[in-house]
């Protein structure tokens, strides 16, 4: 910059860069051992490192645990955990999903006390007053999990008998069972606070999941065709969120409900 | 309750964005987390490894005073 003039010019130099030894761009590359020893260097020398100023260099390098990256393990209970450090230009925090007595919990610093997920999935929802009923955007959530749909009800805890229907009492699944009929019974469990009520094998996708979670989604989607086969033929061509297919959607998650609670007690 | 969103935004899993309070991704993040806790309570193969390579980062030191000679 000259001014306001901006003046471009080539083959200026602006320093000189290391070149790492037996690199590619070393002058040691490709020589066979004679003809290194000839340049007096040593053939069995490894390479790898720097020479500035006459000084041998080496660059360390060190080994971090991928930041944020879900990484699921055992804790010292034996109970299995997820954690994630999460860290962006401004801020770094460890947030810990622990499952205590099969039921999953966020844990994280700042908290004294360990939050159910499902309290986690609820807030928001709660306080922004708008989109969807709570129990709806959880149920979304569940269904983006690939695992269950929790029954659409506006007011899951309005009294103390729904709650209590609500509690869950499914068989305990042997190890037998397929890992997704499994999860899908574990999940209920999972999910702690009992006004949540959980429908087993109902599924719902979304059209437009993001692509981390499509491929779990088409998990569910697959079932759900086959459910809704089975269920009612009218809303099979449900193609996603059009307010028609929804209403017929609840129709049909109402009437599952129905037939479940049966079953719960 | 204030408080609790502002926590939820921007201190849990702060690497996933909430812009004017829309949680849907942290929480899609957050179900992706239940749903590797349950994959794993029943397929314990799926429990990751904390010393397997592909879990790692390397980093470089950045101070340059750090960097070891062995000459």
């Amino acid at each position: 910059m000259r001014g306001k003039q901006v003046v471009s010019c080539k083959n200026v130099c602006i320093g000189r860069m290391p070149i790492m030894l037996r690199s590619s761009h070393c002058v040691l590359a490709g020589k066979s051992d004679e003809a290194i020893v000839k340049m007096n260097e040593c053939p069995i020398d490894p390479g790898g490192y720097f020479v500035v100023k006459g000084v041998e260099k080496v660059i360390l390098v060190q080994e971090q645990l991928s930041k944020n990256r879900i990484i699921v393990e055992v804790d010292r209970k034996g109970q299995v955990g997820a954690s994630v450090t999460s860290s962006t230009h401004e801020r770094k925090s460890k947030t810990n999903l622990i499952s205590k007595g099969g039921r999953l919990y966020i844990k994280h610093n700042t908290l004294s006390e360990d939050i159910p997920v499902v309290i986690v999935l609820k807030v928001p929802c709660a306080a922004a007053g708008a989109g969807p009923p709570r129990s709806r955007a959880v149920a979304k959530l569940a269904a983006a999990a690939g695992t269950v749909r929790i029954a659409r009800s506006r007011r899951p805890w309005a009294s103390s008998r729904t709650r209590r229907s609500c509690s869950w009492s499914g068989p305990t699944p042997s190890s037998g069972t397929p890992l997704r009929r499994r999860c899908r019974s574990a999940l209920p469990r999972a999910f702690t606070p009992r006004c949540v009520r959980l429908e087993r094998d109902v599924f719902r996708t979304r059209k437009h999941s993001p692509p981390c979670v499509y491929g779990l989604a088409r998990e569910g989607a697959t079932c759900r065709r086959k459910r809704s086969s089975t269920l009612a033929p009218a809303s099979a061509s449900r193609a996603g969120c059009g307010r028609r297919a929804s209403r017929a959607w609840r129709r049909r998650a109402s009437c599952c409900r129905r037939s479940s609670s049966r079953t719960c007690r | 309750m204030e408080e609790a969103r502002e926590l939820l935004s921007s201190v849990i899993l702060a690497h996933v964005p909430v812009t004017a309070f829309n949680f849907r991704p942290k929480y899609i993040y957050i179900a992706l987390m239940i749903r590797r806790v349950i994959t794993a309570m029943y397929e314990p193969v799926t429990i990751d490894d904390r010393d397997y390579y592909g879990n790692k980062r390397l980093e470089l030191c950045v101070l340059s005073g750090r960097l070891v000679s062995d000459g």
